[in-house]
């Protein structure tokens, strides 16, 4: 009885973003990390929807973090993607803007190895960056979202500042041209 | 012929995972550390700033104390907090209202 009394009994819940907002602000460097692990990804994927170069999108990903982390007194707790978003696509856009003066003409996506991805993945790499190349901001930005980060419409919408509806279009939409440039892989 | 895409059946998720940072885990557990290591190094000096900020205030009472001090001891003050036993007798002799205890203080003694 005791003991089908503890197997029931719920571990610790998982703490939410707004309280990990919370702890990390009052300086907890365990709340930062866990924050970090949970949208330190995200942060990527939007980074890279601007970019389209995987290695830059790190560099500006992870910058980007850093600042979001300096700054989280400015943040609403309950809103903490949508904000961390804006500060990345902000700063992968003033990011993209030095490329273009660093290197007119330049517009190819990156399709140089990454090394944390095995050789074999290179080829399928490059591809997906090239046919990334070929979707709107946006839809890259929800596609990857739903399909790389496994977010919710709900939680896109909120972080783009889209409706529900809308990011359903943009996904579908992105998927099918995806799926006409890249035939039947991946 | 038929059209391979069906425009109402939404298309199966892609596989993005060749472009995922973490799947070298390794490796995205030191981009982590970094982007702590980094916030906490530069959220200390906020810390240093609040530090500072109440630094301001206690430069600023100690500055009014030392003020206060220095005023206080100027000669012009001393004298005028100085009783001397001989003007205090004079005036008490002379009629002038004179505080009886500033009498018994300053004692007759120079």
């Amino acid at each position: 009885m005791i003991l089908a009394a503890l197997s029931d009994a719920d571990p610790e819940p998982d703490p939410t973003t707004g309280d990990l907002v919370r702890r990390a602000r009052r300086g907890e460097v365990a709340a930062m990390e866990l924050l970090a692990r949970r949208h330190l990804r995200a942060a990527y994927v939007v980074a890279l929807a601007v970019l389209r170069r995987p290695a830059d999108a790190e560099d500006v990903a992870q910058e980007a973090f850093v600042v979001a982390l300096e700054k989280l007194d400015a943040c609403d707790p309950d809103r903490f993607s949508g904000w961390l978003v804006r500060i990345v696509r902000t700063r992968a856009l003033n990011a993209a803007d030095k490329r273009r003066i660093r290197e007119p003409g330049e517009a190819e996506p990156d399709a140089s190895p990454a090394p944390a991805v095995p050789l074999g993945d290179r080829g399928l790499r490059e591809r997906l960056v090239a046919a990334l190349d070929g979707l709107t901001r946006v839809q890259r930005e929800v596609v990857l979202l739903h399909d790389l980060e496994s977010w919710t419409h709900a939680e896109i919408a909120e972080a783009l500042g889209l409706t529900e509806n809308n990011c359903r279009q943009h996904l579908f939409a992105a998927r099918r041209a995806l799926r006409a440039r890249l035939g039947d892989a991946p | 012929m038929t059209d391979p895409i069906d425009p109402h059946t939404p298309p199966d998720p892609i596989d993005f995972s060749p472009l995922d940072p973490a799947r070298d885990a390794a490796r995205w557990d030191r981009a982590i550390a970094g982007v702590v290591a980094r916030a906490t190094a530069t959220r200390r000096p906020g810390v240093m700033r609040e530090l500072s900020r109440s630094g301001v205030v206690v430069f600023a009472v100690a500055a009014a104390a030392a003020a206060a001090m220095w005023f206080g001891r100027r000669p012009g003050a001393a004298a005028a907090t100085t009783r001397d036993p001989v003007v205090e007798w004079t005036r008490w002799a002379s009629g002038e209202d004179v505080d009886p205890l500033s009498l018994i203080d300053s004692g007759g003694v120079r």
